[in-house]
């Protein structure tokens, strides 16, 4: 599954820690989900794509 | 939303099991290099081998920092990998005991060693360091691509 969690960070010029602080998780889960090595939660997924203000389906994608 | 959470020790408890498994592996070097006569080594062996059990079992399963549904995935694949290394582990030496000739000192040794590495302790030694080992790993390149100049 793809993400645009990258991009919509640059854009904002957020970091990972800050993104990871805003959304209750550590450091490590923003990298891990950036470099499509996890697959979010539902959950998690739904408060990164409210965090970004967009629909999940514009910050998820399937391959 | 709630979601299921794994019950786990607090985080003090990882620093706790640092301080034991350091101790006893000190407490272990300085008995077998000493040799104290007054001291049985065995024993000493023994109780230093429960001493690191029981530290690695505290850090095994007391919570991260920041304890997410990531970790919780660590945890679990690295239990499973522990558990698939184990039992590859059985197969591959299970035969070469059996067919070492008996009675001789060198077999009897080779055959004490299997005995321990083979042992159920090992399942979660090994897990401990595999989850250790790649949440290090994350922490490092995290740390290394984690802000928004790049």
């Amino acid at each position: 599954m793809k993400n645009s969690i990258r991009i919509e960070r640059a854009f904002r010029r957020i970091s990972q820690q800050d993104l990871a602080n805003a959304i209750g998780v550590s450091r490590q889960t923003i990298y891990a989900i950036e470099n499509e090595r996890f697959i979010p939660s539902t959950e998690l997924a739904l408060r990164i794509s409210a965090y970004f203000g967009k629909p999940v389906n514009d910050i998820f994608s399937l391959d | 939303m709630k979601t299921k959470r794994i019950i786990l020790l607090p985080y003090h408890f990882q620093i706790v099991g640092c301080v034991i498994v350091c101790l006893s592996l000190l407490f272990m070097i300085i008995s077998f290099f000493l040799r104290l006569e007054s001291i049985n080594l065995f024993q000493c062996q023994l109780y230093g081998l429960f001493a690191l059990y029981l530290g690695l079992f505290l850090i095994g399963l007391a919570r991260e920092k920041h304890e997410d549904e990531f970790t919780i995935y660590l945890r679990t694949s690295s239990a499973f990998y522990a558990m698939l290394f184990f039992f590859a582990l059985k197969i591959i030496l299970t035969p070469i005991v059996a067919f070492l000739p008996p009675e001789r000192t060198l077999t009897s040794l080779v055959k004490q060693s299997v005995n321990e590495v083979t042992g159920l302790g090992v399942i979660f030694v090994v897990y401990v360091f595999m989850y250790k080992i790649r949440m290090a790993r994350y922490n490092k390149e995290s740390k290394k691509e984690g802000n928004y100049e790049e």
